[in-house]
């Protein structure tokens, strides 16, 4: 056996070692989506009132699902989540349950948010395609569903490059993943139980059952489901200042 | 805002609040926009800033839109505003020395903060937002905006100058970035707002004002100075 010098094992090593840390990476990561609707927030009802969710987690915990060798959907578990209501300007500011709410990126179909094991994986808050679509579907041969929010527009242009056309540049800048900074918007899908076979249907029940609330230090959290409502999300990676 | 034509906007801004009747009681009010969106200020680029505009003002001074039927809505240009950007885990917090006006039109559903250059005014620039949420197509399914009732509206955002673009709407298609020329003064430096995230593009030109934005922001009205918003 051929013994290695000093000198060719240290770069070696070096490799090695700077491969794995690179793989094992992690850094803070900030999702935060805004949007506006109805809901309750323990004794809080509210009504078209700004609603914030913040989850605060680590990029070395976000998974994904590959299709063909491309990623195809992102979901982080976990993490720390806030929902804020602002009411007549005031802002309620309550710890959401670990477990209860994780962050999900559907990139073929269009659908970042909030999903909840015990609910349903657009229930809190979750930004799509259109309303009430769960998940679109786009083709080369074009799509049935709207694109015109960035979250949309993103799974559009993925499927027929030449739609890329009708959009600005800079739409295809985005990064489409939950590990890099990035901006989406999108329609409100916030209901409780999930559109018939994921695509249209009849609208969202009023109000889920109490037993369905999401948890929070301030009681249970229940947002509405909006026919207009719509949303940004934001990925924000990187640490935070105090 | 598809229908509010170039012409009627510059009788906004050329008549202003002499010729419109106050429709509110006097109360403090605070006005809020927020997107994420390109901006520089102070000569720094600040790529996806969490963006917040605020304008105190008193709802004695909202006034009708001074523009003719079917065109209704209302503006208040009397007050003091206020710019805040978070990026890249730092707030930066100015003052606008320049007079802001919000305007909201409710026949075609459209709100926000707009702005007046070489006697132009811009209702969608810096930052205003647009669609069937604030009401476009008949279809709210909340109040519409009226710059004295609260409320919260999430849409389409816009920051254009020269709005309305579309050809349908007598414009020309585009939402360039600012121009120096285009400044807007704030105590801390200038001021500019991009709009990277347009939609509706067909040879080159937006066509659709509403569509022709996709990225959204939200609108809010909130009664008193607002708390928050003080540092």
């Amino acid at each position: 056996m051929r013994g290695l010098s000093s000198g060719n094992l240290a770069p070696s090593f070096l490799a090695l070692a700077f491969a794995l840390c690179a793989g094992a990476r992690a850094d803070p990561v900030v999702f935060t989506a805004y949007t506006v609707t109805d809901g309750s927030l323990g004794s809080l009802n509210f009504s078209d009132a700004p609603v914030t969710i913040t989850f605060r987690g680590d990029t070395g915990d976000i998974s994904t699902t590959e299709s063909g060798g491309v990623v195809q959907q992102y979901r982080i578990d976990i993490g720390h989540a806030t929902v804020a209501v602002t009411v007549l300007g005031n802002t309620t500011v309550a710890q959401i349950t670990e477990g209860q709410i994780y962050v999900h990126y559907d990139v073929l179909a269009g659908v970042i948010g909030f999903g909840s094991n015990a609910i349903n994986p657009y229930y809190p808050l979750t930004l799509a395609c259109s309303h009430p679509y769960s998940q679109c579907f786009y083709n080369a041969n074009g799509s049935a569903y709207s694109s015109n929010q960035i979250v949309s527009a993103l799974a559009r242009i993925d499927a027929n490059p030449a739609s890329s056309a009708g959009y600005s540049a800079n739409i295809a800048t985005l990064p489409q993943t939950l590990t890099q900074s990035g901006l989406f918007s999108g329609y409100l899908n916030a209901c409780w139980v999930p559109y018939f076979s994921g695509n249209g249907g009849p609208p969202c029940p009023s109000r889920p059952p109490a037993a369905m609330a999401i948890l929070t230090n301030l009681g249970g959290l229940f947002l509405q489901d909006a026919t207009l409502g719509k949303g940004i999300f934001s990925v924000v990676v990187g640490k935070e200042r105090d | 805002m598809r229908s509010v034509s170039k012409a009627a906007l510059a009788i906004l801004a050329g008549t202003g609040c002499a010729l419109a009747s106050t429709i509110a009681s006097a109360s403090s009010v605070t006005y809020k926009i927020f997107a994420i969106t390109d901006v520089q200020f102070a000569g720094t680029m600040y790529h996806n800033a969490q963006v917040t505009l605020t304008f105190v003002g008193d709802t004695g001074d909202v006034v009708q839109l001074p523009i003719s039927a079917p065109v209704v809505g209302a503006t208040i240009s009397k007050g003091s505003a206020r710019l805040q950007i978070v990026s890249g885990g730092r707030r930066i917090v100015a003052h606008f020395t320049d007079q802001l006006t919000i305007s909201v039109d409710q026949t075609n559903g459209g709100v926000g903060f707009g702005s007046t250059f070489n006697g132009t005014f811009n209702p969608a620039y810096p930052l205003a937002i647009d669609g069937s949420n604030v009401g476009a197509f008949g279809g709210g399914v909340v109040p519409e905006p009226d710059l004295v009732t609260p409320g919260s509206w999430v849409d389409h955002a816009w920051s254009c100058l020269g709005f309305p673009v579309s050809a349908f709407n007598g414009g020309n298609g585009q939402c360039p970035d600012p121009s120096p020329n285009n400044p807007l003064h704030t105590d801390r430096g200038d001021f500019y707002i991009h709009q990277p995230y347009q939609g509706a593009i067909s040879g080159g030109l937006i066509t659709d004002d509403y569509d022709g934005s996709i990225n959204d922001g939200v609108f809010s009205i909130i009664p008193g100075d607002s708390q928050e918003d003080r540092e």
